[in-house]
């Protein structure tokens, strides 16, 4: 209930005047009165500066008419105030209120009405300013018109019944009120159609949509007899409503039933009803009242009485403003009543603290946002207290449904929980608590109090139109005090008008009553209950307000809160979702990477209905950057929030959140998980936020503790440290091999996998640091790193190999006393010295102590790689005293070299490795002593790869011819093979000659004749003496004309 | 509660792109395979009666758009759901490594009563591509699913049609079950608070 009109009386006929006020017309500042005695009087209204209103007479016509004035209208456009009396209708001029014509036509007439359009021309389309007139005559709609000032008869349209009550629906189109029902007249085409109420409606309409009205589920049956008047209105846009008795229809311009409107009942019939944007006005003689309701709601809003009232007069509104009728008059027969509106943002404040929160959105939806500061706003801001509403009556799922739609800042939904949930925010309501606990029986009222303080607290921000930027606890105070200056401050609009009396006066203590008579149990505040009691009032629509005091004082607990909490985290989710995006779309460091954001992603952002300013409560004149950090902030709030409630409500939830990217805050959720005892849950989110230290450090702790700790079995041993090692990448390196240490130390198999798995990150580790680090640790373990960087990952470079070399070298001096390994090791040096090319032999060999018979063969091997190979053989041949490695040694490096081609005799190389062997067993060192034996096996096997001349000279003189034997057979076959092979060859050679000029000859036979007239059949020229091709067919073309077919035999032009 | 009254399962389908949800459910829904690929927009559904335990039932599965830029599904569009499957690309085990997160992703946006219960089905589609090429062994499958509270693992072929319909089958059973589940927490949800102990109890005329 608010007051949205106050009366002011304007004139006042002493009760001893013999006329009454019988008809009412205002137009610009003119007030014209049509008294009972046939007396028109023109006032002018004058509006002083105070607001003042002050009424001066110009000109009284006594003989205006003989009887009673009935009905005053005027028409601008033509100058003509229309008047009806003593059953005609009468045309004056406007200015000088002389007749100008009594429409004959019209004795009997009972009503009119008038309209001004700017029509065009069925024929030629131009546009005029048409005003047309309809008189009503018992059952007969006569019509007239000005069109550009001249006056035309019209038609007469004959209706079903005697015309009552007449309203222009369009400029074509008009509602005639009968007796017994309503007609829709088109004027242009004379058809009359019945307007039907939709009965289906009206039987369906929820109780609480009629709630204004009184539900009492009438339809348009019930709407013929009686005596009471039809009437009927224009409202808003193309709308129209019809009352006959207490019902009342919403119909659009051509007849129809509006769609989004059920049919209503009106508790007492009116006497007239007008439209007043945004209210439909109802007068009530009998109750000596008028009532103004919302048309959307069809909620009573305020109810004005005015003691005699007769006459309900509002100006027609102008053509392209619909709210030009915000001030109209009302008349009793001895007063004149000047409606004014209290403006529109007092109005809805009105509506907010009263708690009619509905009706304030209803209202400001309707109002042209032209009328109000940030409309938007305002709607979103009351819908976001009637969430706060929703939430104080248990609607827990309308309420987070309500803050969902309208994006609301999440800190408004987290607020109305406690701290468990709420956290810092909740200090509001906690200090409101612990101040008014020191009186503890009058704690219940005096929270409620509070709470409805803070929910007013809202309203002088909202005034003042800029929305408050952050919700910290210190601005929370700020806000009480704020909210109790307000109520001080609020202004008495009542002054000397007569008292606008809200009907919500009487109810509001009514309620109270309730509240004090059913409900001394608190238990049984519900919902329900109340919506009994207000159900019996008269006036259905109890203040929502009163309805949350009765509520509120129980603390939410057990299912109620899980529910609440629940509902919340739906929201939280929602929102985090769209934060997200939001977030994931502007990251200033994704941003500097992809430049500036695509007209593409920019198109996308704007058709979210998902607004992040008003998420994160912003102002719109910050930067981008400041915007990204709010928005950082809100996510995080959500994060932190929806995290209490998990923990709260449902625990298994707690780890898809911690694990999911999220903007948790470390140290709420760092106490929370531990005090919680989730330490499974803490690693992951620690993992999440890239705060690794944390994670392993409590990864030591548990994976190291002697005995599984029961709140976190699967912690326990060093797997779930290396699985978490192995997420981290290079760029952690040194975590990595911080707290690899330890679980190399309990488990090395396992913990190598940390360096050794098979995936990207462990082979993007920096080598030499992991390496370094493993030595330390232990030789072996860098060998098997080692091992896998150079076999497996195939990494070539010297260092490592370098590295490996000496770590073998130095692990089997080393582990010299633990011989049963030794033997592998060995082994592996070999093969790798063998292998590998990557090396530095030199520095190896170095690390080779000459004189260690382990060595000897890797020295070998090393002094061969570096082509040192009668340095390898002596070590073969002298110290190893092995033969056949010797001797398969310079196999291998025979093999190794490629035969110098066309050059095989001559060639050197090769059999120089033998060669030197044979040095070394035939002239050795003077500290050696000749060895014949391996010398002459070398020989007899291997001579036919050594220079004869060169080998025999070695040989001692005292060596037997017969020992000779097989190497002299061998040289002797090798040669003899060789002789035979050229010989075939030759043989093989002039044969294939024979062949060739054979096929010569043949060639030589083919020819081809070029006459004079010989023609190319490609290109029908002669082919004269041009070079031409013969295809194998026989054909012969031009060259290029042949080359296409490419296949040709060239023959030359004298060849013919 | 009618034991008999129609039942809606609906049925999320959740995975990386490319890993062949929008083809399991057409092969499963219409048994047609098609081999080129199309980026499934927002989310999609295709319905299915099916018998479950001779109680006819309604299956709603709901394909959802892998690529990110094609996410624009909202709380709404999770919750009421009956079952989640989780599919990923045998032969693709980023598609593996995923599946935690849209299972945690789907968790927080459906907010079901008891997350620890709500069922889940993993699929790792696609064997029927050579098994050289095959990233993801069953026995890490099964062990993942293990650990996540013995989700049911299928291995299928949205192309040969092996074990699609087997899948479906558990999907429905479980979906079932969870829907009748929630529809008792429903209850338990509602509780009406009926204070007999009220000494001014009775009708309040």
């Amino acid at each position: 209930m608010i007051d949205a009109f106050h009366a002011r009386p304007i004139l006042e006929f002493g009760v001893k005047e013999r006329f009454k006020v019988e008809s009412l017309l205002a137009y610009a500042d003119k007030l014209l009165l049509g008294l009972s005695n046939g007396t028109l009087r023109v006032y002018q209204v004058k509006t002083s500066e105070s607001g003042d209103i002050e009424l001066e007479l110009l000109k009284t016509v006594d003989k205006f008419s003989r009887r009673s004035i009935e009905l005053l209208a005027c028409i601008k456009e033509a100058q003509i105030l229309v008047s009806l009396s003593d059953g005609h209708v009468q045309l004056h001029d406007l200015e000088t209120c002389t007749l100008q014509q009594t429409l004959v036509k019209t004795r009997g007439a009972t009503t009119f009405a008038v309209t001004t359009n700017i029509e065009r021309d069925e024929t030629t389309g131009i546009p005029s300013i048409v005003s047309r007139l309809a008189v009503g005559v018992k059952r007969k709609l006569l019509l007239f018109s000005w069109q550009d000032e001249e006056f035309i008869d019209g038609k007469e349209i004959t209706l079903v019944g005697n015309v009552r009550h007449l309203t222009w629906a369009s400029s074509r189109r008009l509602v005639a009120g009968l007796a017994s029902s309503f007609v829709m007249v088109d004027i242009i085409e004379g058809t009359v159609s019945d307007i039907t109420a939709p009965i289906t409606q009206t039987t369906v309409a929820p109780a609480e949509e009629a709630k204004g009205w009184g539900a009492l589920g009438m339809s348009y049956m019930g709407m013929g007899g009686w005596g009471s008047k039809p009437i009927s209105t224009k409202l808003k846009g193309e709308e129209l409503l019809l009352v006959k008795d207490t019902t009342a229809i919403f119909i659009d311009e051509t007849g129809k039933p509006a769609t989004d409107k059920p049919t209503a009942a009106w508790p007492v019939a009116p006497d007239a009803i007008a439209y007043s944007y945004p209210y439909v006005i109802s007068l009530h003689a009998g109750k000596q009242h008028m009532e103004i309701r919302n048309p959307a709601t069809q909620t009573l809003i305020q109810t004005i009485p005015i003691p005699g009232v007769t006459i309900l007069h509002v100006p027609p509104p102008g053509v392209s403003l619909s709210h030009a009728g915000r001030l109209f008059y009302v008349a009793s027969p001895t007063h004149v009543y000047k409606m004014g509106t209290v403006d529109y943002e007092t109005q809805i404040n009105q509506l907010v603290e009263a708690g009619q929160l509905d009706e304030a959105i209803s209202l400001l939806e309707q109002l042209e946002s032209v009328l109000l500061d940030s409309k938007e706003e305002r709607i979103r801001e009351i819908k976001m207290l009637k969430a706060e509403a929703l939430f104080k009556k248990r609607k827990f799922r309308d309420s987070m449904g309500l803050f969902a739609e309208v994006s609301a800042p999440p800190e408004r939904a987290i607020r109305l929980f406690p701290e468990s949930i709420a956290g810092e925010l909740a200090a509001v309501d906690e200090e409101h608590t612990s101040q008014n606990g020191d009186s503890e029986p009058a704690e219940d009222s005096d929270k409620t109090s509070n709470l409805s303080k803070e929910e007013e607290a809202d309203n002088p921000e909202n005034i003042d139109g800029a929305p408050e930027e952050g919700e910290g606890t210190g601005e929370a105070n700020e806000e009480l005090r704020k909210s109790e200056d307000g109520k001080d401050q609020e202004p008495a609009p009542e002054g000397k008008e007569i008292d606008a009396v809200p009907t919500i006066m009487e109810d509001e203590p009514l309620g109270d009553i309730h509240k004090q008579v059913i409900a001394p149990n608190p238990a049984k505040k519900s919902v329900d209950t109340m919506s009994i009691f207000s159900g019996r009032s008269k006036i259905t629509l109890t203040s929502e307000a009163t309805r949350d005091v009765a509520i509120d004082n129980k603390p939410l607990e057990g299912n109620e809160f899980k529910r609440a909490v629940n509902e919340l985290t739906i929201f939280l989710a929602d929102t985090r979702l769209r934060l997200s995006k939001y977030l994931e779309a502007n990251n200033p460091e994704k941003q500097a990477l992809a430049g500036p954001p695509t007209p593409d992603t920019l198109g996308a952002d704007k058709k979210d209905p998902f607004d992040i300013d008003y998420v994160i409560n912003n102002s719109s004149t910050e930067s981008v950057e400041s915007q990204y950090e709010k928005a950082l902030a809100t996510a995080r709030l959500v994060d932190t929030t929806l995290f209490r409630a998990y923990i709260l409500t449902k625990p298994a939830m707690v780890g898809p959140l911690v694990r999911r990217p999220n903007h948790c805050d470390p140290n709420v959720i760092g106490k929370e998980l531990e005090k919680q005892g989730k330490f499974n849950d803490l690693v992951d989110f620690y993992g999440g936020k890239g705060l690794h230290k944390d994670a392993l450090k409590l990864l030591k702790q548990f994976g190291q503790a002697e005995e599984e700790d029961e709140r976190a079995p699967l912690l326990h041993g060093p797997e779930r440290t290396i699985a978490y090692l192995q997420t981290l990448d290079a760029s952690q390196i040194d975590l990595i091999l911080e707290y690899a240490k330890w679980v190399l130390e309990a488990s090395p198999d396992l913990g190598m996998e940390v360096f050794l798995a098979d995936t990207e990150k462990a082979e993007s580790l920096p080598r030499e640091r992991v390496l370094e680090f493993l030595q330390n640790a232990s030789k072996v373990l860098a060998i098997r790193y080692l091992e896998h960087v150079i076999h497996d990952l195939e990494d070539a470079s010297p260092a490592f190999h370098n590295r490996l070399a000496w770590l073998y070298i130095s692990h089997i001096q080393d582990k010299r006393d633990a011989p049963e390994d030794q033997e592998e090791w060995k082994e592996k040096l070999l093969d790798f010295l063998k292998e590998s090319k990557q090396y530095r032999p030199e520095r190896v060999l170095t690390d080779l102590s000459p004189d260690d018979p382990d060595f000897y063969e890797p020295r070998a091997v090393v002094l061969s790689h570096m082509g040192q190979h009668k340095r390898a053989l002596e070590i073969y041949v002298f110290k190893i005293k092995d033969h056949d490695k010797a001797e398969s040694y310079c196999a291998m490096i025979h093999e190794q070299t490629p035969p110098a081609p066309e050059a095989e005799e001559l060639a050197e190389t090769p059999s120089q490795v033998y060669h030197i062997l044979l040095e070394l067993y035939l002239t050795p060192p003077s500290s050696h002593k000749r060895q014949i034996g391996p010398a002459l096996a070398l020989l007899s096997r291997h001579g036919a790869r050594l220079d004869a001349s060169k080998a025999l000279a070695m040989i001692p003189e005292d060596t037997r011819i017969k020992e000779l034997e097989s190497y002299f057979e061998r040289r002797t076959r090798h040669a003899n093979s060789k002789v035979s092979e050229a010989m075939v060859t030759a043989q093989l050679l002039r044969s294939n000659l024979v062949k060739v000029q054979h096929n010569w000859s043949e060639k030589k036979k083919k020819f081809s004749v070029v006459s004079e007239e010989t023609v190319c059949p490609v290109c029908h020229k002669r082919l004269g003496k041009s070079v031409i091709s013969v295809l194998p067919g026989g054909t012969t073309v031009h060259y290029d004309c042949g080359r296409g077919k490419r296949n040709t035999s060239k023959v030359s032009q004298w060849n013919r | 509660m009618s034991a008999r009254k129609k039942v809606l399962l609906k049925v999320i389908i959740l995975g990386d792109s490319g890993v062949g949800k929008t083809s399991l459910m057409n092969q499963y829904v219409n048994k047609k395979f098609s081999s080129s690929y199309k980026a499934t927009i927002g989310a999609d559904f295709l319905t299915k009666e099916v018998m479950v335990d001779d109680r006819l039932v309604t299956m709603q599965l709901w394909d959802t758009a892998g690529q990110e830029r094609f996410q624009s599904l909202g709380v709404a569009f999770y919750r009421g759901a009956d079952c989640c499957v989780l599919v990923y690309d045998v032969n693709n085990s980023k598609s593996f490594d995923m599946l935690d997160s849209w299972r945690d992703e789907f968790l927080i946006q459906a907010s079901p009563n008891f997350p620890e219960s709500f069922p889940f089905v993993v699929l790792g589609n696609k064997i029927d591509v050579e098994e050289s090429k095959r990233q993801i062994s069953q026995k890490r499958a099964m062990a993942y699913c293990q650990s996540k509270g013995n989700i049911p693992y299928f291995e299928t072929s949205a192309k040969e049609a092996i074990h699609v319909e087997e899948a479906f089958e558990v999907i429905a059973r479980n979906a079932l079950a969870q829907e009748e589940s929630e529809e008792y927490n429903e209850d338990t949800w509602a509780t009406v608070n009926i204070h007999f102990d009220d000494p001014q109890g009775g009708c309040a005329c």
